[in-house]
């Protein structure tokens, strides 16, 4: 008698949680209005190629210039509005091999490395 | 009748880029706090801290691109001409990711990924900190 009552029971637990899989679905579903790790991704990597690119292809710096007044400006409008438009945009892309997470963390520290470092062999090479 | 000039000079410009700066590291801090104790000031605190993140670029654009070009004709004249070359270049382009940081971490915070925030409040507070030692270095580099 007791076993048939708690047989229905657990069922019914079972059904109100959801099994871990199913966490992982629902989490996968959830849609934001951005998806702010790859604008980020997006507007580091474009940061360290402005800043390499623009040092070494004088042009590129040039460009900037004239058409933001300063290249810092050039580069701080560009990589917000990337960072906007890239994350507004791949907000319901589905994450590819590489998490979008993990490709944001990776991008953005090695843009910071990587502007540091150029820099300095800029310095000591060039 | 507010002076706006008040808000121009470089005094109050430097002032307003040093308190913004440490307030976005404050705000950080506190939401790193707030993360354990599941407290109800995390989403305003992680919104107001992307938003003085964003406003603050204004007092760091008007110091770098009126107030600065003097001090770095001198720093590259000077014996420490890297303290440009290095430093400020470095300084100056890291802070642009500051703000991004910022609200990558935020928006984490507001859709529900308060423990995947963590990292990013902290590298926000870790740039910040950086930022901060580099300014110090610079002004190092004027005066030696």
């Amino acid at each position: 008698m007791s076993k048939a009552k708690t047989k229905p029971a657990k069922k019914q637990a079972a059904a109100k949680t959801p099994a871990k899989s199913e966490v992982k679905e629902q989490a996968k579903g959830q849609k934001t209005m951005f998806n702010f790790h790859l604008g980020i991704a997006a507007s580091s990597l474009l940061l360290a190629i402005l800043v390499i690119g623009g040092e070494l292809f004088a042009p590129l710096k040039d460009l900037l210039k004239n058409v933001f007044t300063h290249h810092w400006i050039g580069k701080a409008v560009i990589i917000s509005l990337v960072f906007f438009i890239a994350g507004y945009l791949a907000r319901n892309r589905e994450a590819g091999k590489i998490p979008d997470e993990e490709l944001a963390w990776k991008s953005t520290l090695a843009s910071i490395a990587a502007i540091f470092a150029f820099y300095i062999i800029h310095y000591f090479l060039v | 009748m507010v002076d706006v000039s008040f808000f121009l000079r470089r005094d109050t410009v430097l002032f307003l880029h040093v308190i913004m700066g440490l307030l976005v590291a404050v705000l950080a801090v506190w939401v790193l706090l707030e993360l354990n104790k599941k407290s109800s000031l995390i989403k305003p605190l992680s919104a107001g801290a992307a938003i003085v993140s964003w406003v603050s670029v204004l007092p760091a654009a008007r110091l770098y691109l009126l107030f600065y070009p003097p001090t770095k004709t001198l720093i590259k004249a000077g014996p420490a001409p890297w303290a440009h070359s290095i430093i400020m270049e470095t300084k100056e382009h890291w802070a642009l990711l500051v703000p991004l940081i910022v609200t990558v971490a935020a928006w984490l915070v507001i859709s529900g990924k308060e423990k995947e925030s963590k990292k990013w409040w902290i590298l926000a507070i870790v740039m910040i900190a950086l930022i901060a030692v580099l300014g110090r270095v610079v002004k190092m580099g004027a005066v030696a």
